[in-house]
């Protein structure tokens, strides 16, 4: 497996980009909102775009060292890169693009490798089409086939699921699982889309107006957020501001609005302005309070305000009882499977959230 | 007007335009891709140099081209010097000025071809490892070359119908240096209007034909 890293500044106009990660092959998630510098990371880990300082290293060679002002070009760095929109070439055949790399191989030999992306990418059959003839899903196959090619040791894509329709995604992601299997390469991905990136990576670097602001094992990531940022960034809706008004045994009582609400992420001492954030898949609905839950649960009166089906799921928006619709409203995201025909506007939930899916963040006086 | 010498003409309008553009092609495309490519200090002064030609009117600039190559000057004394041979009252002359009345349009559709042509094509074929010489061929020039043939097509038009700065410099000396264009403004001159006629006719003919078989070879050969 590949070992990568990467420490590098950059300064394109007044944007200034720092990002360092390692990886130990697999697959890594930069995070960000757009205008980050996501896209930019992966231009310079790719040598198109130049860092002022740092040091990029692949395996066992350096790609990058600003102090002995080392700097591998594009084209020896052995690094497949997909673009955002793919940038297949206009005026080749789709067999031609997947062997544009394969440009010094025996002609034997190209021949078979093209077959085998072909299978490999489910695009037999389109062999002699350009990529104009196909549709957007095989496009993509075809750019990930390309880059795929010379068998490269990383590979890095960029927003690969913003083209692509829902069932599309869960088949590439399925793909890129396979694929890597089977060819063994590690993978950077850039994206905004936080369920995207945790199917598919086992880190996560967050990255907000060109720096890093949290990075780490998904599951450490997404279970802590460093900051209200990077909660943001991973989904997390319900963000309100409330202040400490007690610390008992290990859990924190915050006052919101008035809604006293439990955490078990303690540390922050009494009488603290803080935010309070909770992920919307955190929050369960059940229509009567069980004793059960309440030990380690939130469980607040709330009433149904909208209900959004989205496919496999749905966002739900809860108004808290008692605040006359003017307290803080909940979103809450609940699976197709749990969804009642009963959960519509103006029906009675009580709403569950576990004391350690209350995340709390310290905010400074002046806010 | 004897049939030789309007063949004579014709064939010197030829040989004129096809070593002009050919000179066009050589020196533009290189300047155009430098300018559509590469961001350098100076590169919006060049830009404007490349448009002179365009705006100079042709006596004007014949009038400088023979400033530059006459007799009397640093360059054209050097080559009389060095090699005996002057562009003046040459038909080489000729060349000079169509070139240079010319390469501007060149230039200019052909930096517009390069242009159009989305700058990730090349990236994404450098992070595929290959050369930037292998770029341009498999890359931008598949991209580019029916812009840069419209380049062609214009510059050769223009290097066909060149006339004040190819007078100036090359003269009007019937089977050396009149072309097409001077054939006609002689034939004007000495009132002979038939063959101003005809060898009118014949040059709009030639020219057009040439564009025709320019976009014809463009679309691949279809029409």
């Amino acid at each position: 497996m590949a070992r990568f890293s990467t420490s590098i500044q950059a300064q394109i106009g007044k944007f200034h980009l720092n990002v360092a990660f390692e990886m130990k092959g697999e697959t890594t998630a930069i995070i960000g909102a757009s205008g980050a510098g996501k896209t930019l990371a992966l231009r310079a880990i790719a040598g198109l775009l130049h860092p002022t300082d740092g040091r990029i290293t692949l395996s066992d060679r350096v790609l990058f060292d600003s102090t002995i002002r080392l700097s591998i070009p594009t084209r020896e760095r052995k690094i497949g890169y997909v673009f955002q929109d793919y940038a297949l070439f206009p005026h080749l055949t789709v067999a031609k693009n997947l062997s544009y790399a394969l440009h010094g191989w025996d002609k034997n030999q190209r021949a078979a490798r093209t077959r085998e992306l072909v299978d490999l990418l489910d695009l037999s059959g389109l062999e002699s089409r350009l990529p104009s003839e196909i549709s957007g899903g095989q496009q993509q196959r075809v750019a990930l086939g390309r880059a795929l090619a010379p068998g490269p040791e990383l590979v890095l894509l960029d927003e690969p699921f913003s083209a692509v329709d829902a069932p599309a995604r869960a088949l590439l992601t399925e793909q890129l699982h396979a694929l890597q299997a089977r060819l063994g390469f590690a993978m950077v991905l850039v994206t905004h889309d936080v369920s995207e990136a945790y199917a598919l990576a086992s880190q996560l670097v967050m990255l907000s107006k060109g720096f890093v602001i949290q990075k780490g094992p998904r599951e450490d990531v997404f279970h802590a957020p460093a900051s209200a940022e990077v909660a943001r960034l991973l989904g997390f809706r319900n963000l309100f501001p409330g202040r400490v008004v007690g610390n008992d045994g290990g859990i924190t009582t915050v006052d919101i609005q008035g809604v006293r609400v439990y955490s078990a992420n303690s540390g922050v001492p009494t009488g603290t302005l803080v935010l309070c954030g909770v992920h919307p898949q955190s929050i369960g609905l059940v229509r009567y309070e069980d004793a059960a839950l309440q030990d380690q649960s939130n469980v607040l009166s709330v009433t149904v305000a909208q209900r959004t089906d989205r496919g496999v799921q749905a966002d739900v928006t809860l108004a808290l009882d008692g605040h006359d619709g003017k307290g803080p409203l909940l979103h809450s995201t609940v699976h197709q499977v749990d969804l009642s025909a009963e959960l519509l506007p103006g029906a009675l939930y009580k709403a569950v959230i576990p004391q350690q899916a209350v995340h709390l963040w310290r905010v400074r006086e002046e806010l | 007007m004897s049939l030789i010498m309007d063949m004579t003409a014709l064939r010197l309008s030829l040989q004129i335009a096809s070593v002009s553009t050919i000179l066009a092609i050589i020196v533009g495309v290189p300047i155009a891709l430098l300018l559509a490519r590469v961001r350098f200090r100076g590169r919006g002064i060049i830009s404007a140099l490349v448009l002179v030609p365009i705006f100079l009117p042709p006596s004007v600039m014949g009038f400088y081209l023979l400033q530059l190559v006459g007799r009397q000057s640093i360059v054209g004394s050097a080559l009389e010097r060095v090699f005996d041979f002057s562009l003046v009252f040459h038909w080489s002359g000729a060349v000079l000025a169509a070139f240079v009345a010319s390469t501007p349009f060149l230039i200019r559709t052909a930096q517009a071809g390069f242009e159009s042509v989305d700058l990730r094509y090349e990236e994404v074929a450098r992070t595929l490892g290959r050369s930037e010489v292998a770029i341009f061929w498999t890359v931008t020039m598949p991209l580019a070359w029916k812009a840069l043939l419209a380049g062609v097509a214009l510059a050769l038009a223009r290097a066909m119908g060149e006339f004040g700065a190819t007078l100036m410099v090359a003269g009007n000396i019937p089977g050396k240096t009149q072309t097409m264009s001077i054939a006609i403004y002689d034939a004007v001159q000495a009132n002979r209007l038939n063959d101003a006629h005809v060898l009118a006719l014949t040059l709009a003919l030639v020219t057009l034909g040439l564009l025709v078989g320019v976009g014809v070879f463009a679309r691949g050969g279809k029409w």
